[in-house]
């Protein structure tokens, strides 16, 4: 009898799971892209709702529930069904970032306002970056350039859907996503872009605090070092050669060399660049000049809702734990008595490297 | 192995297309025998034909293979590296389907047979983009006949039509067509 009862409630979800057409999941940012894969040519999307969006710390499986279910689709027969019906995307504006630079909380202050959308470092946007510099064997660069042009456009245009059409997205981008400003600039000319970043030296004291972003960041010295093959611009060093603090130094540099391109291109008019202190010490003057630069014109009584709201006095990854900018100076100043010796080499060694990144 | 037309936009056959056609076809059959169908009735000549979206019937593996033959085949044979998922449609009784053109941005269309190996091949006409300009009103173009896991491939403008399958009115001997589109 169970057995049935099973085997009839299976059979109903399958019926469930097949009935979501592509029809009807393309127009909805309900349906939100979770896994891309280029080689089977295959795009996932979990099913989520708003309170997902705005609870999630990381848009990404695994960092949030985004149930249990997901809805693959042929990529080619998405991009078909956008030649027809281009997927209508709202305003979309950007926050790139350099890692430690209070972006999460900047992230949540967003959250607060009015008539904005905002992703968390989005999964798909992360694989796009990584899928730019792997053609595949035998296919030649320029080649492949062209068709991940295409699936970018695609997969940033499921990106830019919102609830509401007079929602504005804002999407922090995660920091691998750092070699992608550039498209997502051109994309749209009414899109906006923050540089948000804390300065090197803090960078390297705010890496060195703990083991665990000392391992974070030795991978991405890695990762950023693999790509510095392909992006010139990235300083040519060896980070397994050097320390944490030089690596962190390192970590830091490729950003700024990453983000050179937006600052002095033609999209440099629509460039801003903000400092993480600044989020932290400062948010309704910050929130305020943001407001202004992403034309979202936020009123007085929205901007006092970050004055008064316990955000900035929590930490941004977990609530739960009490943590404002005043814990956040004296960290900092904790973290100097520690590391300073090994921070002054790294910086001088940093100006040593590339003066033009740290200057 | 293959047929083709003359010129680069010709309508073009491919023969023993697919390494996993029995499989496809076997799914079908399984699915009609065991789930009951769930095909959708278009209106048409005969009294329309029947269609669903082929992940209704087929699994994801399957569809996901059958369209990495069809970009191979694209990339290899006409320059484009975009497939669509196909859509099932069934012929049964004296139904068929009028000369038309579905409206779409892509370049080509195809049309793949897994029609049973012992009924009669499934009769498309293709009319190409110049016998509709110089004959206006005439209904002429190249027909061809496809039988079990033989794909045709032409020019996405091209009208086509689906000469009426005369079996008796049962999804077994019925003629069995995925269409889509190629880029």
């Amino acid at each position: 009898m169970s057995g049935k009862i099973n085997s009839e409630r299976s059979a109903t979800t399958v019926e469930a799971r097949r009935r979501v057409r592509l029809t009807g999941a393309l127009p909805s940012c309900e349906f939100y892209p979770v896994h891309l894969d280029l080689q089977r040519r295959s795009l996932g999307f979990a099913r989520i709702p708003r309170a997902t969006y705005r609870k999630a710390g990381f848009l990404v499986p695994g960092a949030a529930d985004l149930g249990k279910r997901i809805y693959t689709f042929n990529l080619d027969d998405i991009a078909l069904s956008n030649g027809i019906a281009r997927i209508e995307g709202v305003r979309t504006n950007y926050i790139f970032i350099s890692a430690f630079c209070c972006s999460t909380l900047l992230a949540r202050y967003f959250d607060l306002m009015p008539r904005c959308l905002v992703l968390r470092e989005p999964g798909l946007l992360g694989q796009l970056a990584i899928a730019r510099n792997r053609p595949g064997l035998g296919v030649p660069p320029m080649a492949w350039e062209q068709e991940w042009r295409e699936w970018a456009a695609l997969g940033v245009s499921l990106l830019t859907r919102s609830f509401d059409s007079r929602d504005t997205v804002i999407v922090k981008a995660a920091d691998v996503c750092n070699n992608l400003c550039d498209v997502l600039l051109s994309r749209d000319p009414r899109s906006r872009a923050v540089l948000l970043s804390v300065p090197l030296r803090t960078f390297i004291l705010s890496v060195l605090k703990s083991d665990s972003r000392r391992l974070w960041m030795r991978a991405r010295a890695r990762f950023w070092h693999a790509e510095s093959r392909r992006d010139s611009a990235i300083p040519k060093v060896e980070p397994d050669r050097l320390d944490d603090a030089r690596r962190s130094a390192f970590l830091w540099m490729a950003t700024q060399a990453l983000w050179n391109p937006i600052r002095r291109g033609p999209s440099a008019s629509r460039v801003l660049e903000v400092s993480g202190d600044q989020v932290a010490n400062a948010p309704r003057e910050t929130m305020r000049q943001l407001g202004l630069f992403f034309e979202m014109d936020f009123s007085d009584a929205d901007l006092d809702k970050v004055a008064a709201d316990q955000t900035g006095s929590r930490h941004a990854k977990d609530p739960r734990t009490k943590y404002g900018a005043a814990d956040r100076r004296r960290d900092i100043e904790e973290w100097e008595g520690r590391f300073c010796m090994e921070a002054d080499r790294a910086v001088a060694w940093a100006h040593s490297v590339a003066p033009e990144l740290v200057a | 192995m293959e047929s083709a037309a003359k010129g680069p936009g010709a309508p073009w056959v491919a023969s023993a297309f697919c390494e996993l056609a029995e499989a496809l076809r076997m799914q079908f059959e399984w699915h009609m025998a065991m789930r009951g169908g769930g095909l959708e009735r278009v209106g048409g000549a005969g009294g329309g034909y029947r269609e669903a979206t082929s992940d209704r019937i087929f699994p994801q593996s399957a569809v996901w293979a059958f369209l990495e033959d069809l970009r191979e085949l694209g990339r290899s044979r006409i320059g484009v590296r975009h497939a669509s998922s196909p859509q099932l449609r069934l012929f049964v009784g004296g139904c068929g389907r009028p000369l038309g053109a579905e409206e779409s941005p892509a370049t080509w269309h195809y049309v793949y047979s897994l029609t049973r190996w012992d009924q009669p091949p499934v009769r498309v006409m293709v009319v190409s983009e110049v016998d509709i300009e110089t004959s206006p009103g005439v209904t002429r173009g190249r027909e061809f006949q496809l039988g079990f896991n033989q794909l045709l491939l032409h020019p996405a403008g091209s009208p086509i039509s689906i000469g009426s399958v005369h079996t008796q009115a049962d999804w077994y001997s019925g003629a069995l067509l995925l269409e889509g589109w190629l880029w």
